[in-house]
């Protein structure tokens, strides 16, 4: 369109051509052909010329005297005149996109070439790429200084962000999300990702502190499509299909014949510690008791006592069946995404209209995610001063969500790793192992296990699931409207009103005729949590540029908020059959509660930006915010920042490197305050809990009163260096951020006989600090070829800076000042003792004197020594991209390096007394009389001190490189496309999370800060082909 | 525009940033009226009885499962929930139960003395006012009575223990914890503060449930007290004065009945479900041996106990050889002591017993003993009758009383005594291992009907000394609870 426009231009340019010397002419044209519109000038002269329709283009000139080539988003090119008539020019397109990135701030919009602020942002293209259900996995490994983590595979989940780490202890410390301009309450997961142009992340306080409070923790905003005017429609199709399964095999466990042998030792081992039989008595009780504490044998009933009184499986003894637990509870599962959009405008409007399907199959039995959604961005030029918006969007999402995130007997996670082979899934016959089958239907039957030893007994997940529910149905709607009266040229008011509407229903049923649930007849429980959340503000804008060199842009406003949730569920049991799954088909009413909560926040704002010349630029901002989560005298503050940045590049004194290598570079730097509020609704009233006991009103003391509790507040100073280098072919940013907090929201320990655990108080002070770096390339770029590099790196401390104590608790984390958050202190493991088999530990004594005990009982909080971080000394990601003609292959990796994981998923397979619990295949290196040098401890059924008490055996490494998306995408070619009226199509072969480099097996590495893991749902792998289309 | 300025200030000028929870009440408006301070007692009472810490801690109901699973007359099987109270690892280890037991003690006391403090200025009338503070008295009271009696060896061996600490007034925001008081003020605190109840309870007060504590419960409190802290003229004073009152003793037929209705006559004092409030029924999980429902059948009797009960004995009827309900018996090959005693109702509910008369019985009967009163025996033989037991004869002194606490281990089996009757008389765990080389014959009917005989492994005592592989012993640390790690932390007083 651009060449269509500068040809008319080019039109009028013919005028100024007459006669001279030497006449030059040529054909200008880029890669893709004739280039028309491009002003060929003649150097320390006055005329000039523009290139035509065909891209030729004539001009006089004398010789000697310099042509010069330029046109916008070309590099400029520059031609001595010697005699010649004919100069064919190709112009090459400029490397820096840096230049024309238009950034998302509040309220407005900004240019990244002069923007005083930390911004990272990410494009269409890249959340394009990555597969995955919902956008906020998008972000890990894609921005510096961002982290975010994939807490579960679960399709349709969120993933948890974190920027710049944590600013605060217990308030919370995820960030604020902001659609088109507004902060959104709608949970990313009903956000498709080809709907958004663009997601931006202000990492410091410059544009942050206008959203006040709520931006405490950085902002997120993302950008929608929208059309353009003056363009015919156009309508793009993309299609995705694929599978998913587990990324990561689960952990490794023992077979059917090493479990008995490791379970008769067990058995042997403790009826001698907690008995006090004799060895040949134990080695009797354990052949003997073996199979009934089992309770099945898996090698028939002519075999009662496989292990010998020698501890040695009998020879020649195979299990009739090993059946897999984790395989019986996987499925196949599809992936399937599909969307539509249109977009295009006309002389007043400009739409952009999209709809889309998305069915994401989990890999473990029952679960997935579906969504159907659709978007409608308008924009309407009313009048001349009058322009109106209107975005809408819904979706209707359902996720199968089965039991996953504790450890209840019905985890589907927790039931496939916790149920031994020898356990099997279906009824056998017991003498040969035979499958046993229903007379009536000849189908197999599903075993429920009343006879096994754990506490898995009696379920049976693989015949249960297909018949329970687990369903959440979520509807999402998101309105912004918005009315933009331009006053002058230069001062414009806009007000917007803004709702999202999320209703989420969640319904589980238990079948009333198999499995557990048919003892009290099977149970329907529904929810209905609905949240109405609304934003209303009015902004003012007003830009004066002064003169040539000075201006001046000013932002005021204030804005409302006020967030409704309420809820209500109830549970029935005795469904009437089979089949039947709602309230109304159960016979007896279990609970019925449900409850409203509100919170509201009034705020006012103000920006003042001015720059001098282009180069120097200045911007300040303020917000007041009232919450009413705080009392009446503590509910207002005020939050800040100021921010100034130099474009060093346009300096005269760097012209000399300007013109060798250096094409650009930015400093900037910016401090401000922000603050965070979110600590509970009613964060001062001393409360009574409504506590009801049988069918009579009842109050519980829950909250001592904090009429003093206020405002917490996060200082952030930024400091940064953009550069280009050889014509911006590298470009990359150096910053230094140090976010101090002040007056943390938190949950101070009480001693428990007070009556109450924990108090909210303001306390303490916290730094965050690190250094972001991020590069990008070209090293190849040719008409055939195109390598892009980019990686990026952040390093990231955390240090308390004041404690009201000495130190404080928080689980397995201790706080002392000039420590970090994230600092585990536990128990020091002191090895297993060569001598017994016995788990050590190391304690003090009043002395401070190390000593090695192998009682846990004696060790408390004050044994407990600093065993490592949980933070990871440095995150990050690569991205490359390789070109070749119609070709592209991309590959995203995110890594980490050092910090440490508390393994409990591990530890549930490493009792020491067996029972029935599944083990690790690590039990095999077990303490005996013979392997005395090992570091896990002798088996027990009776254990002095269980060696899996909390300590530092189980720390894991959590470093890791992740392989988290890689493309392989053909554009066919144009001619053929063109025969069939498509503008344009290709193919495309994408995988997710194909590999994981870590150190232990079976862990996904990628988790939380806190570094615990506990029963999680693993992340999964997908592979699929897509095609896109223009039409 | 006009418009939009207009909304403006209209929004601005109206919106206030007050709101209020809808499931809390703020504590100004708690305490104005007396009712509101009964709901407070009421809340209370649901949040002692119903907490969860884990499903293996039900409620106060975890603390009487504890005393029943570190004694001598349950065999706990391997199943999830107290089998590490039975090997001795859970309130030595510090584990969940002793965290609960803490937590919902000192809440219970903190929401008591809030009642205690502020009655008196409450609107409503006196009586109310004198009931309801009886009530929240008595309840602290049972709470203190459960520090001294769980986290101290018995008064009479060291009476001046470092225990726990006390607290009268409500916490605020400025509270400070305190130091531990000794095992006898903790004994002393209790007494007084159920002999203030006594007084202060109306006379005419009838209870609409049975949970609420009414005189009887109190005495029946008090008689508790008085015995475990060895005042033995107050225990049968308060015994006697219980049972002139109320003296019924249970049925063959109601004592088969399952151990789960509150409306059976014999309960003084118990903890009712319903379907919309039956956490605390969890609790039948461990004790239910004989339903197939129950899942973890772990409060299985030590086979030489059955031998403590007479032949004519209904309840020794109830205790026999069997291996997991429910379960295919062609592959079980295991069996289990079960007394078919605790019972779930249908819907996997069941009422908490707390108190019943024949503990009163067995009370007066050994407060008396030790006061050389001759009507401990009668006592003794009058709950041996209604059970068909034989009554004792020519039995006296020490005699008197070993027979009494054999009879307390029959009759309040799993009801949460074991435990702390062998603190409070210095006993030591008794447990003998049961031999596997006769195997047992268990009878059942197949599926044609026919019965049929199957040969099962039995199972006896399986933990035999303490985790430290030393001998079982009197006054050992093992019995007893631990201050959690968080108050030795936080406690810079303790």
């Amino acid at each position: 369109m651009q060449k269509i426009v500068t040809f008319l231009f080019v039109l009028s340019g013919f005028v100024n051509l007459y006669a001279q010397e030497v006449v030059v002419s040529g054909i200008v044209s880029d890669n893709h052909g004739a280039l028309p519109g491009v002003s060929i000038t003649v150097q320390n002269g006055q005329s000039g010329v523009m290139s035509d329709f065909d891209g030729s283009y004539s001009i006089a000139v004398e010789s000697g005297q310099t042509l010069e080539f330029s046109f916008i988003g070309y590099q400029t090119q520059q031609f001595m005149v010697n005699q010649q008539t004919e100069i064919n020019v190709t112009l090459q397109p400029e490397v820096s996109e840096l230049d024309e990135v238009i950034i998302n701030v509040p309220y407005g919009t900004a240019s990244k070439k002069s923007y005083t602020g930390s911004v990272g942002l990410i494009q269409a293209k890249t959340i394009e790429n990555a597969q995955v259900s919902n956008v906020s996995r998008v972000l890990e490994g894609s921005v510096a200084g961002v982290q975010s983590f994939a807490a579960s595979g679960q399709p349709g989940s969120e993933a948890t962000i974190r920027i710049r780490g944590v600013g605060s202890v217990n308030a919370s410390s995820s960030p604020l999300y902001v659609v088109d301009g507004v902060p959104y309450e709608g949970g990313l997961s009903a956000i498709a990702a080809s709907d958004i142009e663009s997601i931006s992340v202000l990492k410091d306080a410059t544009a942050a502190t206008l959203y006040g409070s709520r931006a405490a923790n950085g902002v997120i905003m993302i950008t929608t499509k929208q059309g353009k005017r003056e363009s015919e429609p156009q309508i793009e199709i993309s299609a995705k299909q694929g599978f998913s399964s587990r990324a990561r095999r689960d952990y490794d466990q023992v077979n059917t014949n090493q479990y008995m042998e490791l379970y008769w030792e067990a058995l042997r081992n403790g009826q001698m510690d907690a008995a006090g039989m004799s060895l040949s008595e134990a080695n009797q009780y354990a052949s003997a008791n073996l199979i009934p504490f089992l309770g099945i044998n898996p090698y028939g009933l002519n075999n009662p006592e496989p292990v010998g009184t020698d501890g040695k499986l009998k020879p020649g003894l195979q299990p009739l069946w090993n059946d897999d637990w984790v395989d019986a509870l996987s499925q196949n599962a599809q992936y399937t995404d599909i969307n539509l959009r249109v977009n295009g405008g006309g002389a007043k409007t400009r739409y952009y209209v999209s709809g889309g399907y998305l069915n994401n199959q989990g890999a473990i039995l029952g679960s997935g995610f579906k969504r159907f959604n659709v978007r409608s961005n308008i924009v309407i030029d009313a009048k001349d001063w009058l322009e109106l918006g209107l975005n809408l969007s819904g979706s209707h999402a359902i996720q199968d969500y089965p039991k996953q995130d504790d450890s209840a007997i019905n985890n589907v996670i927790g039931f496939a790793r916790g149920l031994p082979s020898f356990y099997p899934v279906y009824q056998r016959d017991l003498n040969t192992g035979d499958y046993l089958t229903d007379p009536q239907t000849g189908a197999r039957m599903y075993d429920f296990g009343a006879y096994r030893a754990s506490s898995y007994a009696r379920y049976n997940l693989v015949a249960t699931m297909p018949l329970d529910k687990n369903e959440i149905k979520s509807d999402i709607a998101t309105i912004r409207t918005y009315a933009q009266v331009k006053f002058l040229e230069n001062l414009k008011w806009k007000t917007s009103l803004n709702v999202d509407y999320n209703s989420k229903y969640t319904h589980n049923v238990a079948n009333p005729e198999t499995g557990p649930s048919a003892d009290y007849g099977g149970s329907v429980y529904m929810r209905n949590d609905r949240t109405v959340s609304l934003t209303y503000n009015n902004v003012l804008n007003y830009n004066w540029d002064i003169d040539d060199k000075n201006a001046i842009a000013l932002m005021g406003g204030q804005e409302y908020y006020h967030y409704q949730t309420n809820y209500f569920e109830g549970l029935r049991q005795q469904l009437i059959m089979q089949g039947y799954d709602s309230p109304a088909a159960a016979s007896r009413l279990v609970d019925f509660t449900g409850k409203p909560d509100e919170y509201k926040m009034l705020s006012f704002f103000g920006n003042a930006q001015y720059s001098y010349d282009k180069k120097y630029y200045l911007s300040a901002s303020y917000r007041r915010d009232g919450s009413s989560r705080f009392s009446d005298e503590k509910r207002w503050s005020d939050f800040w920042s100021f921010g100034a940045s130099w474009r060093a590049i346009d300096e005269d004194f760097i012209q000399t490197y300007r013109d060798k290598w250096l094409s650009d570079l930015l400093l900037r730097a910016s401090y401000g305050a922000q603050g965070n509020d979110n600590v509970g609704y009613y964060a001062y009233q001393g409360l009574y809990d409504i506590y009801n006991n049988l069918g009579e009103s009842g109050l519980v003391a829950s909250r001592l009163a904090t009429p003093t509790l206020s405002w917490e507040t996060n200082f952030n100073l930024n400091i940064g260096l953009d550069f280009g280098l050889f014509d911006n072919r590298l470009t990359g940013t150096v910053e230094y951020f140090e976010r101090r907090s002040k007056d943390l929201l938190f949950d101070k320990a009480l001693s428990p006989s007070l009556g109450f655990s924990s108090v909210q108080m303001n306390i303490g002070g916290l730094k965050n600090y690190g250094w972001e770096f991020s590069v990008e390339g070209y090293p190849i770029k040719n008409e055939d070829w195109i390598l892009h590099l980019g990686a990026n790196l952040t390093t990231y401390k955390n240090k308390i800076t004041s404690l009201p104590t000495e130190e404080m608790w928080s689980g397995d984390k201790k706080w002392v000042k000039g420590g970090s958050l994230y600092d585990f202190y536990l128990i020091e493991w002191a090895g297993v003792n060569p001598d017994n088999g016995n788990p050590q530990w190391y304690g003090f004594d009043d002395n401070g004197n190390q000593f090695i005990t192998e009682d846990y009982s004696v060790l408390g909080s004050k044994d407990k020594v600093k065993s490592g971080t949980s933070l990871p000394d440095i995150t990050g990601g690569f991205q490359t991209e390789l070109g070749y003609k119609n070709w592209l292959l991309s590959a995203n990796f995110s890594y980490a390096l050092g910090g440490k994981i508390y393994n409990r998923d591990k530890l549930s397979l490493m009792g020491q007394s067996g029972g029935g619990n599944t083990w690790s295949k690590d039990m095999l290196s077990r303490w005996t009389p013979e392997n005395t040098d090992t570091d896990v401890a002798r088996l027990t059924t009776s254990p002095k001190s269980s060696w899996t008490n909390s300590s530092s055996r189980f720390l894991v490494d959590r470093s890791f490189l992740k392989l988290k998306n890689i493309t392989l995408a053909y554009n066919l070619p144009q001619q053929w496309m063109e025969k069939i009226n498509i503008s344009s199509a290709s193919v495309y072969f994408q995988a997710e999370n194909l590999f994981t480099w870590t150190k232990e097996q079976g862990l996904d590495p990628e988790q939380t800060f806190d570094g615990t893991t506990y029963y999680r749902y693993p992340s999964m792998k997908t592979i699929s082909l897509g095609v896109n289309l223009k039409l | 525009m006009l418009i939009g300025f207009v909304l403006t200030a209209v929004l601005l000028s109206s919106c206030s940033l007050d709101t209020n929870p809808a499931d809390a009440v703020e504590e100004e408006e708690v305490f104005k009226t007396t009712s509101g301070n009964e709901k407070v007692l009421n809340g209370t009472w649901g949040y002692l009885m119903e907490t969860f810490y884990t499903y293996a801690n039900p409620g106060f109901g975890a603390i009487l499962r504890t005393n029943d699973a570190m004694g001598s007359d349950v065999v706990l099987n391997t199943r999830y929930g107290f089998s590490s109270h039975y090997g001795f690892t859970a309130l030595y280890g510090k584990g969940g139960t002793n965290t609960h037991s803490w937590n919902l003690t000192y809440k219970t006391i903190n929401n008591t003395n809030n009642i205690i403090d502020k009655i008196h200025e409450a609107i409503g009338n006196d009586t109310d006012k004198k009931r309801i503070k009886a009530q929240a008295l008595a309840l602290r009271g049972f709470m203190y009575l459960h520090l001294a009696s769980g986290y101290a060896f018995a008064v009479d061996k060291d009476p001046n223990a470092p225990t726990a600490p006390i607290y009268l007034k409500p916490t605020t925001k400025d509270s400070q914890p305190v130091s531990k008081a000794t095992v006898s003020e903790l004994y002393k605190q209790s007494v007084a503060d159920l002999e203030e109840a006594l007084i202060l309870i109306p006379d005419n007060y009838r209870r609409d449930q049975k949970y609420k504590i009414d005189k009887q419960v109190i005495l029946g409190i008090l008689s508790r007290a008085a015995l475990y802290s060895r005042e033995w003229e107050k225990a049968k004073k308060y015994s006697d004065e219980l049972l002139e009152t109320n003296d019924y003793l249970m049925t063959e037929e109601e004592y088969k009945a399952g151990f789960n209705d509150i409306n059976n006559r014999e309960w003084i004092w118990g903890h009712p479900q319903t379907p919309d409030q039956s956490d605390a029924s969890y609790q039948f999980n461990f004790l239910d041996v004989t339903s197939p429902e129950s899942y973890y059948f772990s409060f299985n009797a030590d086979p030489y106990f059955k031998d403590l009960f007479d032949d004519g004995d209904y309840r020794k009827s109830m205790i026999s050889w069997a291996p997991d309900p429910g379960r295919a018996v062609e592959n079980g090959n295991l069996a289990w002591t079960r007394y078919a005693k605790f019972k779930f109702k249908a819907g996997q509910i069941a009422d908490i017993v707390l108190m019943r008369t024949s503990e009163i019985y067995l009370i007066n009967a050994e407060a008396k003993a030790r006061l050389g009163d001759g009507d401990a025996i009668n006592k003794l033989n009058a709950l041996k009758q209604a059970r068909h037991a034989e009554a004792a004869s020519g039995l006296a002194g020490q005699e008197l009383i070993n027979e009494i606490w054999i009879e307390r281990r029959k009759e309040l089996f799993g009801e949460g005594f074991s435990l702390i009757d062998l603190i409070r008389n210095q006993q030591s765990v008794v447990r003998r291992a049961y031999p596997q080389d006769k195997m047992v014959d268990y009878e059942y009917e197949d599926e044609n009907g026919v019965i049929q005989t199957k040969k099962l492994l039995p199972q006896g005592h399986r933990v035999l000394n303490f985790p430290d592989q030393s001998e079982f012993t009197a006054n050992s640390p093992y019995y007893l609870y631990r201050i959690p790690d968080v108050e030795e932390r936080e406690n810079g007083n303790l």
